[in-house]
């Protein structure tokens, strides 16, 4: 394999991966701090990238601000899913999961209806290569990694410098000792899944012009995302990185190596890791929540 | 595991057969010792009381007898064998029991049924018979609801036995977990803050309990807040403090012993009649 | 008394209902309904245990797969298929089960969803099982005597007789100590570990039969259907078994799957919603029986305080 060649696959991988550790990020969060299993995650990275088709292509939208937009729907129609549904089943794992099961239905064939089955897609924004080294590599998809890489520090930033990050690490250690505290823990649940589906509403937005839009895509990216929580762990945000970047590298390499059968060698980690860590490479068996 | 046992006239021999014993018992979470080097043993048929101030370690020594925690060093011996890391099941059917601190019950089901699920090592007809009805296990079903009665009564909550657990009042609830932890018929019973939450009159009916069930052959150790009612039931009393044993002995040694009382002031404790 | 003449009944109309039923489509729902509660059913038993799965639809493809492949590849009789087939889903299910049953909670759920999506992947990418175009003209069962299997008719009486099977069998695992553990590990695994019951193993045990009943089901599908493609054994109608369950109640292992695959299997016939729709009507009531009947419907009869002594019923009941 010529170094060029390598690059190419390496930086493919990177930026693949970089839109599973957003969205996986986003569902870990709302695991470990709000304790909901959210089933319809997926559907938020479906209708981020809707959000931003229609505002960018249809209300001719600069397309940074189409992310942006996007985002904040996305993040109040989770607070609503959160105050009208989860809050009062919070916690108990099938209820969250037959109601998240539910919206995800809803969504999907919400948007089926509305947007009707033909794919859809934005024009690049990013358009030409680069070089780096011997490789020509496509703008766009540095353009990826950037935007993720980005909005990951952001999200570092939340969860350790800022106010509501404190309270929401502190939420997770312990509910009780967090409301003893102070902390209003209704309101950082809410938050929480605001932000986490908004990371997922961020990355529909950034892959619109990259992937086509159609409404199941929620559904492949929510299998993507669940396979990285198995190689990850559910506990911890840095699971979710290496979990992505090892999904998303074992996809772009393996597709170079075997072609179509690059899912063989998906399911062949997966398979590996939980018959030797069950919990994830950095999670631990939990007894029943 | 031959011991002598300071001080304790009450097992007759100077040299007696402990029935658990942990050495160098350590477990750190974190950075932190939970229990550090403890060694304690447990005689045959006797009341043992664990008291000592809020995160002594108290809980945490139960959690690693019971098999739910792995102990970083050490050994725990029970009836002569080395159950060190058993997982928290095969320590049951080794004899170990346990009724739990805050009220872990099976909350949607009667008290009766509570009691009744406990007795799930202790059938012969078990598995394939249980599962085919045959005449002897239904019989040996017979048998058992009739076992069930038998603690129910024992204990005093006959009269209750078809109320839900979560419809208890706290003290009956805490009852119940002892009930279901007889069921098991253990050789030891770890009782983790019975008498927590009691008023007096309860305090004396469960203490008297303590005492019967001692008598049908139950060795007890007893984690307690309530020192007046340890020093009352117990044959002899260690005390806890950070993770270690300072003090070891009968109920009147105890209550006399500077350290211990020392540790309880120290801690700002609300602690019923240590200082006597 | 009344109970037991409601039964009969009830049992009476079961058995002649080819005769009342005229149409050989709504014969078809009819056996539909009776896999589905077999699905359902198998959905509740893992539940009884404190496991969600969204995977139950992969092992009624590996009973279907199984059984299409001893007949016609091996020519083996149906008859001899079904037992074979049930066998094959045990193993898959041991080798699967052994690995997952050890994370229990929210990882179990995203594993059995993951396998789920993995056997179908698999069965549709190998040529060998047909690909995701499937495979098709599965023969019927082997005649027994004059019986054909053709008709609708008959089919159903085999599913009849498969289901009360499965119902006797479960009825029998509930009321023995094996379910007894098994409740005892649903409402508090803590407990029931200081009880000495072996978690990993009872899980398991549970895992297995609920499998191998998929299984089954999933043969005698095969063989009455005639064909079958990857497509059908779908995480979304792993899903929809879920659905079954919870409409009827979680907490009935036996009733609630009947009573919820009852609704589900029947109820689109009569709403006549386009296909495209229906989804988000289903989804939507999901969601309306998660927030104010999460019991199902068979918790109705607890929430109007008419019915208390009906409840307080003999001590080993099958509920809860």
């Amino acid at each position: 394999m010529t170094s060029a060649l390598f690059t190419q696959l390496l930086v493919n991988g990177l930026a693949t991966g970089m839109v599973y550790v957003l969205i996986a990020s986003g569902l870990i969060l709302v695991l470990g701090v709000a304790r909901i299993f959210n089933f319809a995650h997926g559907e938020f990275y479906m209708l981020g990238a809707y959000a931003t088709f229609a505002l960018c292509q249809v209300l001719q939208v600069n397309f940074f601000i189409s992310i942006i937009l996007s985002m904040f729907v996305v993040a109040l129609l989770a607070a609503i899913c959160y105050r009208l549904i989860f809050h009062h089943i919070r916690g108990n794992l099938l209820l969250c999961a037959a109601a998240s099961m539910g919206l995800s239905m809803m969504f999907e064939r919400g948007a089926l209806v509305s947007f009707g089955t033909q794919e859809r897609g934005l024009p690049s924004v990013f358009t030409g290569v680069m070089a780096i080294g011997d490789a020509a590599l496509p703008v766009e998809k540095i353009a990826v990694i950037l935007l993720c890489v980005a909005i990951m520090l952001g999200l570092y930033y939340l969860l350790m410098r800022t106010k509501l990050g404190k309270a929401m690490r502190a939420v997770k250690l312990d509910t009780e000792v967090a409301a003893l505290q102070g902390i209003n823990t209704t309101m950082v649940y809410a938050l929480a899944m605001a932000v986490g589906c908004s990371l997922a509403g961020l990355a529909g937005g950034i892959i619109a012009p990259l992937f086509s839009i159609t409404p199941n895509m929620g559904h492949a990216m929510l299998l993507k995302c669940f396979m990285v929580l198995i190689v990850g762990g559910l506990e911890s945000m840095l699971g979710g990185v290496v979990g992505g970047l090892v999904i998303g590298m074992t996809l772009s390499f393996g597709y170079y190596i075997l072609g179509g059968l690059s899912e063989i060698l998906l399911f062949s980690i997966i398979g590996m890791i939980l018959v030797f860590k069950p919990g994830g490479l950095f999670g631990e068996v939990v007894e029943d929540v | 595991m031959l011991r002598p046992v300071a001080g304790d006239e009450r097992c007759g021999l100077k040299f007696v057969m402990t029935l658990l014993e942990t050495r160098s018992l350590s477990k750190y979470f974190g950075g932190l010792a939970a229990i550090s080097q403890l060694d304690l043993d447990v005689c045959p048929l006797e009341i043992l009381g664990l008291i000592g101030p809020n995160g002594a370690g108290k809980t945490t020594l139960f959690n690693v007898l019971n098999g739910f925690q792995k102990p970083n060093e050490g050994r725990v011996i029970f009836k002569g064998q080395d159950i060190t890391g058993l997982k928290a099941h095969k320590i049951a059917q080794l004899g170990i029991g346990r009724a739990f601190q805050a009220s872990t019950l099976f909350m949607r089901l009667t008290v009766f049924d509570n009691v009744f699920n406990g007795f799930h090592m202790n059938y012969k007809e078990g598995g394939w018979r249980s599962f085919l009805h045959t005449p002897r296990a239904r019989k040996e079903e017979r048998n058992i609801k009739q076992r069930v009665m038998e603690i129910l009564e024992f204990m005093g909550l006959a009269e209750s036995k078809d109320q839900l657990a979560q419809n208890l009042p706290y003290g009956h609830q805490k009852i119940l977990g002892v009930c279901i932890a007889l069921a098991t018929e253990p050789t030891l019973l770890l009782l983790d803050e019975p008498l927590n939450g009691m008023n007096p009159e309860e305090t004396s009916t469960v203490l008297d309990l303590l005492n019967k069930v001692r008598e049908k052959g139950i060795t007890i150790l007893l984690v307690e807040h309530n020192i007046d009612a340890v020093m009352r039931i117990c044959d002899r009393i260690v005390v806890l403090n950070h993770g270690k044993k300072i003090a070891e002995g009968l109920p009147r040694e105890i209550g006399n012993n500077k350290e211990v009382i020392d540790a309880y002031l120290g801690a700002d404790e609300e602690v019923d009649g240590i200082v006597s | 008394m009344k109970e037991v003449t409601v039964f009969i009944l009830f049992g009476i109309l079961i058995l002649l209902l080819p005769l009342i039923l005229k149409s050989p489509y709504q014969m078809h729902l009819i056996i539909m309904l009776c896999i589905n509660i077999i699905l359902a059913m198998s959905f509740a038993m893992l539940f009884s245990t404190g496991l969600i799965t969204i995977g139950a639809a992969a092992f009624w493809a590996v009973g279907a797969y199984a059984s299409t492949l001893f007949v016609m590849n091996l020519n083996i009789s149906f008859w001899l298929a079904l037992p074979l087939a049930s066998v094959t889903t045990g193993v898959i299910a041991l080798v699967f089960g052994s690995i997952i049953v050890r994370t229990p909670g929210v990882a179990f759920v995203v594993q059995t969803m993951v396998i789920n999506m993995i056997v179908v992947q698999a069965l549709g990418q190998i040529d060998f099982l047909g690909g995701w175009g499937g495979i098709l003209g599965i023969p019927r069962p082997n005649p027994i005597g004059p019986i054909k299997f053709v008709s609708k008719t008959h089919s159903y009486y085999l599913i009849l007789f498969l289901l009360l099977l499965t119902i006797v069998l479960f009825y029998a695992l509930y009321s023995s100590r094996i379910g007894r553990a098994w409740r005892s590990i649903r409402l508090n695994p803590r407990l029931a570990q200081t009880l000495g019951i072996n978690l990993f193993r009872y899980r398991l045990l549970a895992f297995i039969i609920a499998s191998v009943s998929a299984g089954w089901a999933g043969s005698f599908y095969a063989h009455y259907f005639g064909t079958i493609e990857p497509g059908t054994f779908s995480v979304f109608k792993s899903i929809y078994i879920q659905i079954y369950s919870i409409l009827g109640g979680l907490n009935f292992y036996i009733m609630g799957p009947i009573v919820g695959a009852f609704i589900m299997t029947l109820m689109p016939e009569f709403l006549r919603v386009g296909k495209e729709i229906e989804p988000i009507l289903t989804g939507g009531i999901l969601v309306l029986l998660v927030i104010f009947l999460p019991g199902g419907i068979l918790s109705i009869p607890e929430r109007i305080s008419f019915f208390p002594k009906m409840l307080q019923d003999a001590s080993s009941s099958s509920r809860g």
